[in-house]
């Protein structure tokens, strides 16, 4: 028996295949932007699921596990649905009561207590982040549209895409030019506050546009999603990094890679959310 | 094999309608040197084994014209026990029977392979003989060799599975979907001898796998 080779690629190759699922992004815009909600709420879900997807692929997983993992899965659908409807509570509890009760009950009646901890832990870091976390783009279309102006729901996404696509863009700008053919960036104390600081400019400049906010919000929401947009990256490289994978591997075709395309919006979007919403009401 | 055309057709829509959008929207394949995806045969497939979803994805990665040539070699003893799966075995995934517990030894288990060579078709064969441990490679066994060498002309192509394991492992049937990776070699034919022959299979295979 050999255990199989994890993946290996030359270094300079990354930040090409990096740039490779660009138009990823303008049709995820187009799917958040058009007027179908239902139908953007699924694609949310199903970006989800290839999140989570892409996260259990990479870690090492039990054979015990797969219960588990399927009941992860199957949490997916219920909690699009509890943003969809503006059920903001039972959002917040969801993943917490599926962890520890659906999944506990699960490996106590099937005997498997010996695997808790071994189970729950990765299935935590996954759920987190990429359903908790990218569930919010939901939570960010439905709400708040009590207090916001007519065009706040579609200018809510829009600004909170630009912002991350422009954090996106600086920190890529950073990696092509500053450093070229070495490798994946590197993440520093001076280029969190660096992004973190340019994309609050641009958040001031660029807020007229999509939602009425005053200077100083759209000042630290730029500043946040700038710092979160740039976290998350480092987030998914320290993931890629601990099973050996490097980190523009894998790309879309065959959905790999989803993860690094969407990073950037699992932090930034709960972050944003609470922050408009502190805004607003 | 000839088949008639409501069977072809059944294939055909089993792989749209069913596997392809499975592996696809669910599972998420990720295919490498797809070039190098045999279009005719007659050819061996050759790849590693880890779950029943490998001869599912090899089948559904060739061009439907050709899908009725694709002739997966599998254990008669597991597939024909039951007369529905057998049939489903034998009609639509098209599999050649091969009996592993032989007693008599004049029966020849190459004989119906090297025969489906010899009609054009395109035969997959997992040299491991069974499916092992999830993500692990067993030895290969030296059939193919000796298919080859009976056959030096047809070329041989390596197929790198990886990730099948993790989503229909050995012994479960509890479908996970988790990303995974098909490989495609060069391709290479007969070289001499036996010896020579499984070494060059190896260092393709762990060539592929890195």
């Amino acid at each position: 028996m050999t255990t199989l080779p994890l993946h290996s690629l030359p270094l300079f190759l990354e930040n090409r295949l990096r740039h490779r699922v660009w138009w990823m992004h303008p049709i995820l815009l187009f799917i958040l932007l058009q007027p179908i909600r239902p139908f953007a709420y699924i694609t949310i879900g199903y970006l989800c699921f290839l999140a989570l997807k892409d996260y259990l692929s990479m870690i090492p997983t039990h054979r015990m596990d797969r219960g588990s993992v399927l009941i992860a899965y199957f949490t997916i659908p219920l909690l699009i649905y509890w943003a969809a409807t503006d059920r903001y509570g039972l959002y917040v509890i969801w993943i917490p009561l599926v962890v520890f009760l659906g999944i506990c009950l699960s490996l106590y009646i099937r005997k498997k207590r010996f695997f808790f901890k071994d189970t729950i832990r990765p299935l935590v870091w996954g759920m987190i982040p990429f359903l908790f976390g990218l569930g919010h783009l939901v939570l960010i279309m439905v709400t708040p549209r009590e207090v916001a102006p007519p065009l706040s729901q579609n200018g809510n996404v829009l600004y909170l895409v630009v912002l991350v696509q422009f954090a996106i863009f600086v920190s890529l700008a950073r990696d092509l030019f500053l450093r070229p053919f070495k490798g994946p960036p590197m993440f520093t104390w001076t280029s969190a506050l660096g992004i973190g600081l340019i994309t609050a400019v641009f958040s001031a400049i660029i807020v007229p546009l999509f939602i009425v906010l005053p200077l100083s919000y759209a000042l630290v929401i730029g500043a946040s999603v700038g710092t979160a947009v740039f976290t998350a990256q480092g987030f998914v490289q320290m993931l890629q990094e601990s099973v050996r994978i490097p980190i523009h591997w894998r790309t879309v075709q065959g959905h790999g890679g989803i993860l690094l395309q969407i990073a950037g919006y699992t932090l930034s979007a709960p972050i944003y959310f609470h922050l408009i919403r502190l805004a607003f009401l | 094999m000839f088949k008639s055309k409501p069977v072809r057709w059944l294939q055909k829509v089993i792989v749209i309608l069913i596997i392809r959008p499975i592996l696809n929207v669910l599972v998420g394949i990720n295919i490498k040197n797809q070039h190098r995806v045999p279009k005719d045969g007659p050819m061996i497939v050759v790849a590693n084994h880890n779950s029943h979803m490998d001869t599912a994805v090899l089948m559904a990665l060739f061009p439907l014209n050709v899908l009725y040539k694709v002739r997966p070699i599998a254990a008669s003893d597991y597939w024909l026990k039951n007369r529905a799966i057998g049939w489903f075995a034998t009609h639509i995934v098209n599999i050649i029977p091969i009996d592993r517990r032989r007693k008599e030894k004049q029966n020849d288990p190459l004989s119906p392979i090297a025969d489906a060579l010899t009609n054009g078709d395109i035969v997959i064969m997992f040299p491991e003989g069974s499916r092992g441990e999830p993500e692990q490679m067993s030895e290969f066994k030296s059939g193919v060799a000796h298919l080859s060498r009976r056959c030096p002309d047809v070329p041989v192509v390596p197929v790198f599975l990886r990730g099948m394991g993790k989503t229909l492992p050995r012994g479960t049937s509890l479908f996970l979907p988790f990303f995974c990776d098909v490989i495609f070699g060069q391709a290479f034919t007969w070289n001499g001898s036996k010896q020579a022959f499984m070494n060059r299979i190896k260092t393709q295979f762990d060539l592929l796998a890195q």
